[in-house]
């Protein structure tokens, strides 16, 4: 394509690419995102494109990035009616072919069914996608991120050619700040604001920096857009670099995302053929280009001042904030950090309005960035939830609309599990119980729940889970990637995660949750930066939601999650024992021995509890017994 | 000037100086483990928290006075209860990960921490950074650095060989505030992190000075007015040397311009 010369060439260029998109031609988009690709979306895709090739048939392919319900990849949509097929598989491809694309027949087998046997013919039909709404991924599922050209066509760059043709930088900045977008990395800082004292900051050159570095676990909301629109992040930072007056940008992103990394790499380029990145865009004063940074996966590099340690090669670690950011950041010059999904929002926001944005969300942002949190957010749904993927919801939604609406409820509910907490926020966040199911989530509902938003992990926890053992685990986690410069952060969780280590065990005592306790308050306003302020979100949490949990432990040795593997023992009901066998053939260390259509027994001191037994018997006759019962 | 209280006290401050600066110069003490008015404060150790009051600070704003600059109007308290309630926590911590240090030891007395609750490690050195940070911003040698991550960190030089770009100056075990670098010194070499290094002697009687080969060579590179023979003479012949020089000015035999060149 060619370099486009101004702002208002760039919108004939969106004006062609639009009218020569016919919204009612046949196309089948195949879900291109790792978690469709790890479930074998690509030999579906190519037994689509050779078997399209074999009947000569000139219907549109196209690979798309996440649609969101990774759960049921590889996911197929055909447009355009919208009809969603899920776990397709290669052998599907010619069936597929035949009867929906050559009869407009609709194969029940691969529609979705929820676990009331329902089943649903449209993708937006399906609850998982119904409930949500989708600003940042609207596109994701209907162009190819690989194609500069399907982003025009969907009037993507339309807000840039908008910015720079009307609105004075002052103005774009004044409309973030009236947005309420609030930073979506998990500081919930309001985005224009920070904008505005790096602009108003002395210093040049200035900066910006896209935080790529989702290094929650769970999260993967921010792979996603890259890899499913790359072009709304460049666009949005580009916007920002204008309202700025940034000429320099940098995206540090994992070298774990290799897909989102190419196709970044990539739309770069097309964006820099353009003229939509380098000196002069588009004809204007403005100049500004983007150098991908790739980071080494620690934890802490997702915190701004170790993140610009990195990019400056130094050891990722906080540094003193003498000055902010906005004034003194990368090489001492002013800079300005958000997160992918902060830059993929400022797109839409120009390009349909401030009261368009502010209309979805909570609390009154008029008068005060802080007043409230507006737009939608991205959740990735995960745990012991029917439906996993990425959820885009309006600000403000309840977490029992996310679990049960579009997550489809708790995973082998049919076994008597049932809903026990929702971890949110990543590592530091905090565990949210029952009784808080119907609150609205936004970023300080969230905080005055003692979880956070983060960058929006959710993890399910049903029954079965050990709320002490979450904890563990985090701690874990994060006494890992603790950067270890300051003495709250490395030697509290060193501490925390001995006494964890011990209370699963069973060897925990009672003053150990006072130590925990104590720890805990002075991790939490004596650390250094936001990861050691926040890493004891979840002991403070799993504290003051399940104590009993922490005290059964200790006093009886019992594990109300039935997890903790030195506290529980796995038996064989006589009453529902069938004899069926499945048991002792699955068991992998031999433990379990019976004959046909007779009682089976465990055999407890080769029984390693992995509770496969558990999982695969049909008639619920094994129990986990823990504490005195055991 | 700028108007800062500390404990209800009026100060006067300077523009840009830190809390800990102020309180140090007003004969306030406030303990640190990870300062050294040489090096850039670093905030590692947390062991000087304050609270603060007033100039925008938060309600109730426990901070580390090492990198709290001082701001009009100001107020800082020394010792709260929660300042003392978390610093002893902090203490605790560091007593659990390394034992048997005198220096912790006698600061538990001073600050009423009575028994250690976590589990024991049997480390030496309490990660403040400071020898890596003086061996760079100081020495110039960047002969140490910090390894690993979280509990995992440790200083040492590189690969923990001994370490080619050190000059055996031992400042960082001069600066250690745990003194758990080892120095052997005899008369005729200094070992540390594991390499020996030769003493040199001095020029004019030859006893064994303080400084080796390599130290007066990066100092020569740091500083282009240095030259060997200001570095290789002992404290005492230098002290005869400049006595010598001035009784022969009292004495009259050689004039001020002289003693110039």
């Amino acid at each position: 394509m060619e370099r486009i010369s101004s702002p208002n060439a760039l919108l004939d260029v969106i004006k062609k690419h639009q009218d020569a998109r016919d919204p009612d031609k046949v196309r089948i988009s195949v879900c291109q995102g790792t978690g469709c690709i790890a479930s074998g979306a690509n030999s579906v895709m190519a037994s689509f494109e050779s078997t399209l090739l074999e009947k000569n048939s000139s219907v549109e392919l196209l690979g798309t990035g996440c649609h969101g319900f990774c759960e049921r990849g590889p996911l197929v949509v055909i447009q355009p009616e919208g009809t969603l097929y899920q776990r397709v598989k290669p052998e599907n491809v010619n069936e597929i072919l035949d009867k929906t694309i050559g009869n407009g027949e609709v194969i029940t087998k691969l529609l979705y069914r929820d676990e009331a046997k329902n089943t649903y013919e449209k993708e937006q039909d399906v609850p998982f996608y119904k409930h949500q709404e989708r600003i940042v991924f609207a596109m994701n599922g209907h162009i190819d991120p690989s194609r500069i050209e399907d982003y025009l066509a969907m009037g993507g760059y339309g807000a840039l050619a908008k910015v720079l043709l009307n609105i004075e930088p002052e103005q774009v900045i004044h409309m973030v700040t009236k947005s309420g977008l609030r930073g979506r990395g998990g500081g919930g800082f309001p985005a224009g604001v920070k904008w505005k004292s790096c602009r108003d900051a002395e210093g040049s050159p200035k900066y910006i920096i896209c935080n790529a570095d989702e290094g929650d676990p769970g999260a993967f909301m921010d792979r996603s857009i890259m890899e499913g629109n790359p072009h709304s992040v460049i666009e949005g930072m580009i916007i920002g670099a204008y309202a700025i007056g940034a000429t320099k940008g940098y995206v540090y992103i994992r070298n774990e995302y290799p897909l989102a990394l190419l196709r970044l790499e990539n739309a770069l380029e097309q964006a820099r053929e353009l003229g939509l990145l380098g000196d002069n865009i588009l004809g204007t004063d403005c100049s500004f280009d983007i150098t991908i940074n790739r980071g080494g996966g620690a934890f802490v590099c997702g915190e701004s001042t170790a993140l610009m340690m990195s990019i400056e090669g130094k050891v990722g670690r906080p540094r003193v904030k003498w000055q902010h950011t906005a004034k003194k950041g990368l090489w001492g010059n002013p800079t300005n950090i958000n997160n992918v999904e902060t830059w993929a929002n400022i797109p839409p926001i120009m390009d349909r309005g401030v009261d368009w944005f502010t209309s979805i969300g909570t609390g009154d942002v008029s008068n005060n960035p802080w007043g409230g949190s507006k737009g939608t957010k991205i959740f990735s749904l995960v745990g012991k939830v029917n439906n996993t993927g990425l959820v885009e919801v309006p600000m403000g939604i309840s977490i029992r609309s996310i679990v049960f609406d579009m997550g489809g409820g708790i995973k082998n509910s049919q076994k008597g599990r049932t809903f026990k907490a929702v971890q949110t926020g990543g590592p530091s966040g905090g565990c949210i119980p029952e009784q808080y199911l119907d609150n609205p989530i936004d970023f300080d509902e969230l905080t005055r729940l003692g979880s956070m938003m983060g960058s929006g992990g959710m993890i399910v926890m049903d029954d079965r889970t050990c709320m002490v053992e979450v904890a563990r685990y985090f701690v874990d986690f994060l006494k890992e990637e603790s950067c270890g410069k300051c003495t709250p952060c490395r030697e509290g969780l060193r501490a925390m995660s001995e006494i964890l280590g011990r209370i699963v065990k069973g060897q925990g005592r009672h003053e150990d949750l006072v130590v925990l306790e104590d720890l805990a308050s002075t991790m939490s306003v004596a650390s250094f930066c936001n990861l050691g302020l926040t890493a004891a979100n979840p002991v403070l949490s799993t504290l003051k939601y399940f104590r009993q949990e922490y005290l059964d432990h200790i006093d009886k040795g019992e594990c109300a999650g039935r997890q903790c593997q030195d506290l529980i023992k796995y038996t064989i009901s006589e009453e529902n024992c069938t004899g069926c066998t499945l048991c002792a053939r699955k068991c992998p260390t031999k433990a379990i021995s019976g004959e046909k259509k007779s009682l089976h027994v465990i055999d407890q001191e080769l029984c390693v509890r992995c509770g496969v037994c558990d999982d695969v018997c049909n008639f619920n006759a094994v129990t986990i017994l823990s504490g005195p019962e055991r | 000037m700028i108007h800062v209280r500390i404990n209800g006290k009026l100060l006067e401050a300077k523009k840009g100086e830190t809390v800990l600066q102020l309180a140090q110069r007003n004969g306030y003490h406030i303990p640190n483990l990870c300062y050294h008015p040489s090096l850039k404060a670093d905030g590692a150790c947390r062991m000087c928290l304050v609270e603060v009051k007033g100039a925008n600070a938060k309600p109730n704003s426990l901070t580390t006075a090492c990198t709290l600059t001082v701001k009009e109007g100001m107020e800082v308290l020394l010792d709260t209860p929660e300042v003392s309630k978390h610093r002893n926590t902090i203490l605790e911590m560091l007593m659990a990960l390394v034992p048997d240090s005198p220096v912790l030891t006698k600061m538990a007395e001073e600050y009423g921490l009575k028994e250690i609750r976590l589990a024991q490690g049997d480390e030496v050195c309490i990660k403040c950074g400071l020898c890596v940070r003086i061996c760079d911003e100081v020495v110039g040698a960047k002969a140490l650095a910090m390894e690993g991550r979280g509990t995992e960190t440790t200083f040492n030089p590189p690969f923990n060989e001994p370490p080619e770009r050190c000059v055996a100056c031992t400042s960082c075990a001069f600066i250690c505030p745990v003194q758990c670098i080892p120095v052997k010194k005899t008369n005729d070499s200094i070992t540390i992190w594991g390499r020996e290094f030769d003493r040199l002697k001095c020029t004019r009687c030859g006893r064994a000075l303080d400084l080796t080969e390599e130290h007066m060579a990066l100092m020569m590179t740091r500083s282009s007015h240095l030259k060997p023979e200001d570095l290789n003479v002992c404290d005492v012949c230098s002290r005869k040397e400049v006595l010598g020089t001035m009784k022969s000015l009292v004495d009259g035999q050689i004039t001020l311009e002289r003693v110039g060149k």
